[in-house]
């Protein structure tokens, strides 16, 4: 199986090396082999989906030495590997990002015509960045990836995008860079920290050793959070300012819209879908994993940040006259809600979190790949000029519903399952900061609704030029929604449906690893809240255990928790 | 056996879900035939659901799986089987099967047909779940549920501009009900023990009486700020008049009898919980008050049959409030037994009056303004004689259905005067107000059947000076759903079997339920049979309960307000004649403002809606002119330093920048392996 995981992740890029660089490659024979390297890779993420055990602790499919070590030697001296592996945490993302391939590649079926080889090319390389972050065990490896798919998108941007394509691809890039430097800083911090103050001075790059190291580490400054400069905060803030661009959270988030408008459907599909999970992904690896108590000290900058980022983001939704633009900054809205939820510090929190980045991927990439529709055949994406698409493209209107019904978190839809945990995760750590970012469920609604309004209800409003008028032939008709579009949504929209009737697999796959965290972080940070709220709680907590689930793993955990080695 | 009947409930939702796939993905013939497996469905739902009914008991719940399972918290799908539960239930499925055999009569010929019916068996799915649920989490999940619906079907014909609006702010206020719901149920969370959100837990006495006051409180608060929303109250009644863009059936199911009434169900359910918090009952009996009042008097001058049915309904949801307002010592039981009963024989009159409204529409080409016909008593016989019966239940005459429960509901408030220590004038004035209602209830349903179906025939001609001009709008827009439900017959006739037997069957309930009470009346108490069923309710034995019998005096003047109501409206409409426009001149101000709907709207609108856009206009300004600007010039400062100090690397090449970040990592490394 580690063989396996492997060749998932380089079947896209060899498939795009080729295509890119083949000679004499049409179109239609770039798509097509674009579309049987996404279907492969999918289809070997389902085997590693299936084969995934949620009852192990640790990375799985990953290659062990003798001596315990994952992966192979690649920078022999320091110890620098390359190590894949899954678990719980990335498990999901790994599959969501083969399944929104298939996606952004049929969403390019008829829209990319113009050096189809190269963009599919780009295209599938993004896909082996993306895959080999997620599934990296090896901070230097996870770095690599993590800079290795700023290229392909600035690429697809620049060169496939809109008409401020150059500016939103050299903007996208420096922010993302200027942002990934610091943290570059944080990850070698902490590498030194666990060098230097470790039992036997071990140096190590692995990112699960490092997680289980840092949490022991003999150096009792690690353990203080009073100041901006205790080391735990400050390492907590240079990897979080590459993260947070990344997320984006409020107030780094103005690439985004920018980006997103100007880049082809496919990269706004990956980049909303995928490539801001890396933000949230990067935040619970390393900000939350390794320095636990940062983040309790810095929970009421975080969390303000986050609130200030749903409710601006969907204020800022509301006003959009652009659809792209408008779906762009529900994206800020929505990604808000995840980081509440990976900083409210417990359990149901960080599970509504793990599952919700998978919907929002989900819902977003659809959202954007039907806004794409749109765009190809009406080229504008001005809610003022379209209306009653109902009746053009019904089964689009099926779709766009579906979608924005899960992003705006109906029950029986994906939304609903992470965002209700997290809001509920976020209570308990801090109920103001939770009744705020409730606030985002009714904003959330009011644009998606806005939206849905604006294009598919009222009567039929296209722009000239684009009516089936009998009576002037000379324009061509609406297309039909065509079999690939179908088949690109068709899996979103199951899973959609899915995730919100049936969440218990999805979430189960997830549980341990979220236990595992969990059980890293300052427990007195996250219950001292709740006790604030209601002092006659305690009693209520003595006679009853409200976390049996927790503490029966806390008994049996290899890594104890931080109080017991201190 | 009862086990058997209580074991089966689980069925009751499937089966009407099975309906709607059918309807909606089914082979081609279920879905051209659509209504057929969505009415079997709900259909034998009712069944099952009359079995639960008699089965029924305060502890009886079917465990059907679990849902929604994260590391420290578990929704189990698991229904509660009890009386107030059951009689819901048989009343949900019931009326609903009769409006899906209408609507199969009224919606023929729609190109939406099957969407139609999918969303009819996917709404009753939600509501027996709804009502089903033993768990707040599922609660909610099923209140949302109802809510969807609710928007699809207001929006159902989709082209119309004023439908997506509707539609629109329908979902909207729900949604910031549900706001409430949600922070309620979060807050429950951080005090329940084991994470345990069921109903046995959360309303049992042992939780109550360990919980601190401020927190249940503010959870009764919270809930009933969710209730205003779904049940049509101050202040976010707003949605439910606008609601009738939907078709007429979905108006008589949807926002009359059952959706309606969750709000209803969800305070009566928690009453356990609000009996700590006699200050929120109180603010629940004057909310119910103003709403009950406010709303009959935007109905006296609407012209616009299904709106002033629709204020009705509002009305009418009021009372109910009021009712579970009153639950006060040992009022409680009282209380929720006659907003129960009050909640169950309004949704067989109302859904009968809506109908009977939907009749007379599509007897009238789509025509539904009171000003442009009239006299339709010999064209419409059997519409206008179930109109007859709906409209003496709702004004409250002996011996229908309403008589009964509107005296239950007075006899609770007039009880609450005496008992309540701090608040009893307050009860005491809310009886007074709640009789005037029920005056105003009388006179504005008399005036809609009056007018609607007495004085000289008159049918509606396009050249009315009423007549909209919006027809001939849908038309130039090439609105392909114009007259949307294709009624290609000529006007004036009566409605076709399909559409009269609904009517007829509701009628007969509405007289059966009556004569049922009647039974057992004046001797202990008129509701008995009926108290009975609802007294079967989880925790019911906890609330207070005392003998309250029968009031002659409460039901003498309930009697006498109704009678003066039909009285005027009878003097003033039954013959075309200048009394109601000298009385709008004379009292022109009044007149006005309960014909603008004093203006609510317009209010919302400078207060809320208009603060929330312009406030989302600056953050997109900021956005674009600071937020951007502000990063921007932190990127800029670098390029500032780079162009004094290391204008050669800063060269704006990408390959440099990235050949530099590479640089970086080499050295950094080879700092770390050098140490």
């Amino acid at each position: 199986m580690a063989t396996l995981l492997v060749i998932t992740i380089l079947i896209p890029l060899i498939a795009g090396l080729a295509t890119a660089l083949a000679p004499g490659l049409d179109r239609d024979q770039a798509r097509k082999i674009a579309l049987g390297a996404v279907v492969v890779t999918l289809g070997l993420s389902l085997v590693l989906l299936v084969g995934f055990r949620p009852e192990i602790r640790g990375p799985q499919f990953a290659f062990q030495t003798l001596d315990g070590h994952y992966g192979w030697a690649w920078i022999a001296k320091t110890d620098i590997r390359v190590a894949f592996g899954l678990d719980g945490l990335s498990l999901w993302l790994f599959v969501l990002t083969s399944l929104l391939m298939i996606t952004a590649v049929c969403s390019s079926w008829e829209s990319v015509s113009d050096r189809a080889p190269q963009y599919y090319g780009f295209l599938l390389a993004l896909q082996t960045g993306l895959l080999g972050l997620f599934a990296s065990l090896d901070v230097v490896l996870f770095y690599v990836f993590f800079e290795f798919t700023l290229i392909p998108l600035f690429f697809l941007i620049g060169l496939w995008g809109g008409p401020k394509r150059k500016k939103a691809a050299v903007t996208f890039f420096l922010y993302t860079l200027a942002g990934s430097l610091l943290t570059l800083l944080g990850v070698i911090s902490l590498v030194a920290v666990n060098y230097l103050y470790s039992r036997g001075h071990v140096l190590t790059f692995s990112i699960p050793e490092l997680t289980s190291g840092l949490a022991v580490v003999q150096w009792d400054d690690w353990y203080k959070t009073n100041s901006w400069t205790s080391p735990q905060v400050l390492i907590f803030l240079l990897l979080f300012a590459g993260f947070a661009i990344k997320v984006p959270m409020f107030p780094f988030h103005t690439w985004l819209p920018l980006a997103h408008v100007e880049a082809p459907t496919a990269g706004s599909i990956v980049l909303a879908g995928v490539l801001l999970k890396v933000g949230t992904y990067g935040l619970m690896r390393f900000n939350l994993a390794m320095t636990p108590l940062g983040s309790a000290a810095l929970f009421p900058l975080i969390a303000t940040l986050a609130v200030a980022g749903v409710i601006y983001g969907a204020l800022a939704a509301l006003a959009q006259t652009d659809v792209k633009r408008l779906v762009a900054y529900s994206s800020v809205s929505h990604m808000g809600f995840i980081v509440l939820g990976i900083f409210a510090m417990n359990a149901t929190g960080l599970d509504g979190a793990v599952i919700q980045q998978i919907n929002h991927g989900l819902t977003t990439g659809a959202l954007f790949a039907c806004v794409g529709m749109i765009y190809d055949r009406y080229h504008t994406r001005q809610l003022a000029d379209l209306g009653g698409l109902w009746s053009r493209l019904p089964v689009l209107a099926l779709f766009l519903m579906l979608a924005a019904m899960g992003s705006a978190a109906v029950p029986l839809l994906c939304g609903f399952t992470g965002e209700f945990p997290i809001l509920a995760g976020a209570f308990e750590t801090s109920p103001r900061s939770a009744v705020l970012a409730a606030t985002g469920m009714i904003l959330g609604a009011a644009y998606l609704l806005w939206m849905l309004r604006k294009l598919l209800f009222g009567p039929l409003k296209e722009p000239h030029g684009h009516t089936t008028d009998a009576t002037n032939g000379h324009h061509p008709a609406v297309a039909p929604v065509g079999w690939y579009e179908i088949a690109g949504l068709s899996p979103l929209m199951i899973l959609i449906v899915l995730i919100g009737v049936y969440p218990r697999p999805f979430l189960n796959q997830s549980k341990l690893a979220v236990v595992d965290l969990v059980e890293t972080l300052p427990q007195s940070a996250v219950a001292s809240a709740p006790a604030r709220l209601d002092p006659a709680r305690a009693r209520s907590l003595d006679q009853n255990d409200r976390t049996p689930v927790l503490s029966a793993s806390v008994a049996t955990a290899p890594a104890a928790s931080l109080g017991d080695r201190r | 056996m009862a086990g058997f009947l209580i074991k089966s409930a689980w069925l009751i939702p499937l089966l009407p879900l099975i309906g709607a796939g059918l309807a909606a993905l089914g082979p081609k013939r279920t879905r051209l035939e659509s209504h057929i497996p969505v009415i079997a469905g709900i259909g034998l739902a009712f069944l099952v659901s009359l079995g639960a009914l008699l089965a029924a008991s305060p502890e009886a719940k079917v465990f059907v799986g679990s849902w929604l399972t994260i590391t420290n918290f578990d929704t189990p799908l698991e229904f509660r089987v009890d009386g107030l539960t059951t009689v819901m239930l048989s009343m949900v499925t019931f009326v609903s099967t009769l409006v899906a055999v209408f609507a199969a009569g009224y919606m023929k010929g729609d190109p939406g047909y099957s969407r139609f019916f999918a969303l009819i068996g996917l709404f009753v799915f939600s509501m027996t779940g709804l009502v089903l649920s033993n768990h707040f989490v599922l609660t909610y999940v099923f209140w949302e549920g109802v809510g969807v619906c609710s928007y699809l079907l207001i929006g159902f014909w989709y082209t119309r501009p004023t439908a997506a609006a509707a539609a629109m702010k329908a979902f909207l206020v729900n949604r910031m009900g549900d706001f409430g719901f949600a922070i309620a149920i979060f807050w429950m969370w951080t005090i329940a023990p084991g994470n345990d959100l069921s109903y046995d837990t959360i309303l049992s006495t042992g939780m109550l009486e360990t919980t601190p006051h401020y927190a249940i409180v503010g959870i009764a608060l919270l809930l009933f700020w969710a209730a205003t929303a779904k049940s049509a109250q101050i202040p976010l009644y707003v949605w439910l008049p606008d609601a009738m863009e939907g078709p007429t059936p979905v108006s008589a199911l949807i926002h009359a009898a059952t959706m309606v009434t969750a709000g209803v169900y969800l305070i009566a359910r928690s009453t356990p919980l609000l009996v700590y918090a006699p200050g929120v009952q109180l603010l629940v009996a004057i909310t119910g008050c103003a709403t009950a009042l406010l709303s009959a008097a935007i109905a006296v001058t609407q012209t616009d049959l299904k709106r002033v049915l629709a204020y009705s309904t509002v009305s009418q949801l009021g009372y109910m409030f009021m009712a579970l307002g009153a639950g006060v010592g040992d009022v409680a039981q009282l209380a929720v037994v006659a907003a129960i009963f009050h909640l169950f024989t309004h949704a067989f009159f109302k859904a009968l009056l809506f109908l009977a409204a939907g009749s007379v529409m599509h007897a009238m080409g789509d025509v539904i303004d009171m000003r442009r016909f009239g006299g339709l008593r010999h064209r419409l016989p059997i519409t206008c004689a179930t109109f007859a019966v709906g409209g003496l239940a709702l004004a409250g005459i002996f011996p229908l259905a309403g008589f009964f429960s509107k005296d239950e509901i007075l006899l609770a408030l007039g009880t609450a005067a005496h008992v309540s220590e701090d608040a009893g004038w307050v009860y005491g004035l809310i009886y007074w107000l709640a009789l005037f209602t029920a005056f105003l209830t009388a006179f504005y349903t008399a005036r809609a059947f009056f007018w609607t179906f007495w004085g000289p025939e008159k049918l509606p001609s396009a050249d009315d000076p009423g007549a909209p001009p919006v027809d001939h709008d849908a038309q130039a827009h090439g609105g392909d759903h114009h007259d949307a439900h294709g009624h290609g017959h000529d006007i004036g006739h009566e409605s076709p079997p399909i559409m009269t037997y609904p009517l007829i069957a509701l009628a007969a309930c509405t007289i059966l339920i009556g004569v049922v009470c009647l039974g057992s009346w004046p001797f202990g108490g008129p509701s008995e049979w009926f108290a009975h069923k609802i007294e079967a309710m989880l925790w019911f034995e906890q609330l207070e309960g005392g003998e309250h019998g029968f009031a002659w005096g409460t039901a003498f003047l309930g009697t006498l307000a109704g009678l003066a109501g039909i009285g005027l409206g009878y003097k003033l409409y039954a013959e075309p004649n200048p009394i109601p426009g000298d009385l709008a001149k004379r009292f022109k101000p009044l007149y006005e403002a309960s014909l603008s709907k004093f203006k609510v709207d317009e209010f919302y609108d400078i207060i809320v809606v208009r603060p929330i856009r312009r406030l989302a206009i600056l953050c997109e300004f900021l956005d674009d002119y600071l937020v951007d600007q502000l990063v921007l010039g932190t990127a800029r400062l670098p390029r500032w330093l780079g162009k004094n100090l290391l204008a050669r690397y800063q060269n704006g090449l990408l390959q440099s920048y990235a050949a530099l970040s590479a640089l970086t990592v080499v050295a950094l490394l080879l700092i770390l392996m050098l140490f």
